[in-house]
C-alpha cells in the first residue's frame, strides 16, 4: 500500500482518494457489518417474542417500551446523572488504582523478599468477592461516592499489582546480560529493558482492572444503593417499573462494551511488538 | 587485514591478555563448587581472529563472559588492551548466541541500543547506524522488529549492535550456532569481509571445527571441565577462504589435528576411560552450569 502511494506517478493522483474512500467504507462495513446486522436480528426476535407470547409489560417490556423509557429518562436527565455518578466514581477508583498500583507491583517485581511477603495477602485478596467487604466500608465510609471509589480501587488495583510485577520478573534474563555488556547502570536497565518489558504487562493488567473495577461499582451500586447505574436499576425494579430497568441495563450494557474495548485498544498498543497481537 | 602468518601477529600489541583465569560456580542444590575455568592463559593480539573450541560445558563461554566484564574471575588477571577487565566497557562488544534483541525495538532502533547504553548518541547517530545497517546488510529492513526476521538476519542485527559502537575488540559467543547451514556459511563468509573493513580483533566461541578453521587465524582447544588451554593451533591457510578452500588438503588435516584434540576431551570419553563418582558427574550435578543450561 505503502509503496505503491509512493510510486504512484503524478497523474493517477486525483483518483486515489475517491478510491480510498470507497475502501475505506467497505472496509467499515466489512468489520461492523455483521455486528450490526446481529443487532437488528436481536431486536427483531426480541420485538418477535413479544408479539407472539404477549407478555406483560411489568414482567418483560418489548423494545419499543424500553426505547421510551430510555427516551424519557434522558430527557428528564436522571439517566445521565446516573452515569456520570458511575463514571466520576469508575474514572477516580481507576485513577488511583494505576498510580499506586504499577509503582508497588513494579517494586514487588523487583525485590524477591517483597514478593516473597506480599504474595499470599495478594493472592488472598485477589480471590476474595469484595462483595464481602462491602458492609464493613459501609460502617467505615457511609453511603456517599468514596465508598463507591475505594470498592473500584480494592477491586482494580491487585490485577494492576499482580501483572506489573509478572512483568518485571519475566524480563528476559538475555536481555539484562546484553545490555549489561553495553555498560547499562541501574537505571538505564531499569527504563531501557524492565520498563518495556512490562508495559504489555500493566495494559493488560488495567484491562483486567477495568473489568474488575467496574463489577465492584456496580455491586455496590445495586446492594448498597449510592446512586449511579446500578442504583436506577435496583430502584425501578422495586417499584416494578420494569421497562425503565431495562433501559438502564441497556446503558449499562454500553459503557461496559465501551470500557472493554477501549481497553482492548490500550493493550494492543502497549503489546504491539509481541507475536501474538491481532488487531 | 587478518593475516594468515602468525609470525605477523606475534610482534603485534596484546589485545587481550588471560594469565592463570579461574571461575567458579555455586550450586544451588548443594551448595558445592563448580569449577568452570582453572588456570586458564590465553594470549590475542591485535586483529586477530582466535576462535575457541571445546567440548560442551568446557567453559568457553564462560571465558568470553570473563573478558566482557560479565563475570569476575575467581583467581588470575584479565587485561584488554593492558587495562584490568573491571566490568564491561565501551572498548568491547558481544554478539550473543540466542542474538539478545529487544522485541519491542526495532532493527534501527536495536543497533542504536548499545550507544545509547554507553550515552553515546549524537547528531552523527542516525547516519552511522544506517551504515552499519547497510554493512550487515539489512539496508530496508530498519522499521522491521526482531519477530519479522529470521534467525539469520536477527543475528546481523546482533553484530550490527555490536559493531556500532566501534570496539576495539569483538566477542562473539557461538553467534551462528543457532541458525541453519546455509545461512551459518553465508555469515561466516559475510563475518569475514565485514571484519576485513572493521579490523578488530575477534574471540570467537564455537563448537564448529570447520566453522573455528574456516574463520580463525589460531583456533585455541580447551580441555574438558575444569577449562584450560589445550593446545593452540596455527591456522595459516591463506586468505580468502571460501568453500573450495575446504577441499585443500592442508584444512583437512588442520581440520582432522582439531577433531582430534577434542575427541579427546570429549565428556562421555572421559567419563568412560575415568568413572566418576556419581555425586560429582552426571546429569544431576549440571543443573546450574551455566554452559549446559543454557
Amino acid at each position: 500500500m505503502a509503496a505503491t502511494a509512493t510510486s504512484a506517478p503524478a497523474p493517477t493522483a486525483p483518483r486515489r482518494p475517491a478510491k480510498r474512500r470507497q475502501s475505506l467504507l467497505e472496509r467499515v462495513a466489512r468489520k461492523r457489518g455483521p455486528g450490526l446486522l446481529a443487532f437488528v436480528a436481536f431486536i427483531g426476535l426480541w420485538q418477535l417474542a413479544i408479539l407472539v407470547f404477549d407478555p406483560s409489560p411489568i414482567l418483560f417490556p418489548g423494545p419499543a417500551e424500553v426505547w421510551d423509557e430510555w427516551m424519557k429518562a434522558a430527557a428528564d436527565g436522571s439517566m445521565w446523572e446516573a452515569t456520570a455518578n458511575s463514571m466520576y466514581a469508575m474514572s477516580i477508583g481507576l485513577a488511583i488504582s494505576l498510580v499506586v498500583g504499577i509503582p508497588l507491583g513494579v517494586a514487588i517485581g523487583m525485590s524477591p523478599t517483597a514478593d516473597l511477603i506480599t504474595s499470599p495477602y495478594l493472592w488472598g485478596f485477589f480471590a476474595m468477592p469484595r462483595i464481602a467487604l462491602a458492609p464493613l466500608m459501609v460502617l467505615w465510609l457511609g453511603f456517599g461516592a468514596e465508598i463507591k471509589i475505594w470498592l473500584v480501587v480494592l477491586s482494580a488495583i491487585i490485577p494492576i499489582i499482580l501483572s506489573a510485577k509478572d512483568g518485571v520478573q519475566t524480563t528476559d534474563e538475555s536481555l539484562v546480560r546484553a545490555a549489561r555488556s553495553f555498560g547499562a547502570g541501574r537505571l538505564q536497565m531499569f527504563s531501557k529493558v524492565v520498563v518495556p518489558n512490562t508495559l504489555p504487562f500493566i495494559a493488560s493488567g488495567v484491562r483486567n482492572g477495568i473489568s474488575r473495577g467496574f463489577v465492584g461499582l456496580l455491586v455496590i451500586e445495586l446492594t448498597v444503593g449510592t446512586g449511579g447505574i446500578g442504583t436506577e436499576v435496583m430502584r425501578s425494579m422495586r417499584d416494578l417499573d420494569t421497562g425503565r430497568m431495562f433501559a438502564f441495563t441497556a446503558t449499562l450494557i454500553a459503557l461496559a462494551l465501551l470500557l472493554v474495548s477501549l481497553s482492548r485498544r490500550l493493550e494492543n498498543y502497549a503489546s504491539r511488538w509481541r507475536e501474538e497481537v491481532v488487531l | 587485514m587478518h593475516v594468515a602468518h602468525q609470525q605477523d601477529f606475534r610482534s603485534r600489541a596484546l589485545a587481550v591478555e588471560a594469565r592463570g583465569v579461574s571461575v567458579e560456580y555455586e550450586r544451588t542444590r548443594d551448595k558445592s563448587t563448580l569449577i568452570a575455568l582453572e588456570g586458564f592463559d590465553l594470549e590475542v593480539r591485535e586483529g586477530e581472529f582466535l576462535a575457541i573450541v571445546g567440548p560442551s560445558g568446557c567453559g568457553k563461554s564462560t571465558f568470553l563472559n570473563v573478558v566482557a566484564g560479565l563475570v569476575p574471575p575467581a583467581a588470575g588477571e584479565i587485561k584488554v588492551y593492558g587495562k584490568p577487565v573491571t566490568g564491561p566497557g565501551p572498548d568491547r562488544a558481544v554478539v550473543f548466541q540466542d542474538y539478545a534483541l529487544m522485541p519491542w525495538r526495532t532493527v534501527e532502533s536495536n543497533v542504536r541500543f548499545g550507544l545509547e547504553m554507553q550515552g553515546r548518541i549524537d547528531s552523527d547517530t542516525g547516519a552511522k547506524v544506517a551504515r552499519y545497517i547497510k554493512m550487515v546488510g539489512l539496508a530496508g529492513f530498519e522499521k522491521s522488529y526482531p519477530r519479522e526476521l529470521s534467525g539469520g538476519m536477527r543475528q546481523r542485527v546482533g553484530l550490527a549492535r555490536a559493531l556500532v559502537t566501534e570496539p576495539r575488540l569483538l566477542l562473539m559467543d557461538e553467534p551462528f550456532a543457532a541458525v541453519d547451514a546455509m545461512t551459518r556459511e553465508l555469515m561466516q563468509e559475510e563475518l569475514t569481509k565485514i571484519v576485513a573493513t572493521t579490523g578488530q580483533p575477534i574471540i570467537f566461541i564455537t563448537h564448529g571445527v570447520d566453522e573455528a578453521v574456516t574463520l580463525a587465524d589460531r583456533i585455541a582447544v580447551v580441555t574438558n571441565r575444569p577449562g584450560r588451554i589445550k593446545e593452540i593451533i596455527d591456522v595459516d591457510l591463506p586468505r580468502p577462504r571460501s568453500r573450495a578452500s575446504r577441499q585443500l588438503p592442508e584444512f583437512q588435516a588442520l581440520r582432522d589435528r582439531v577433531w582430534q584434540l577434542l575427541s579427546e576431551e570429549h565428556p562421555e570419553r572421559a567419563e568412560l576411560a575415568q568413572p566418576v563418582p556419581a555425586a560429582v558427574g552426571g546429569p544431576a550435578a549440571r543443573d546450574n552450569d551455566p554452559e549446559t543450561s543454557v
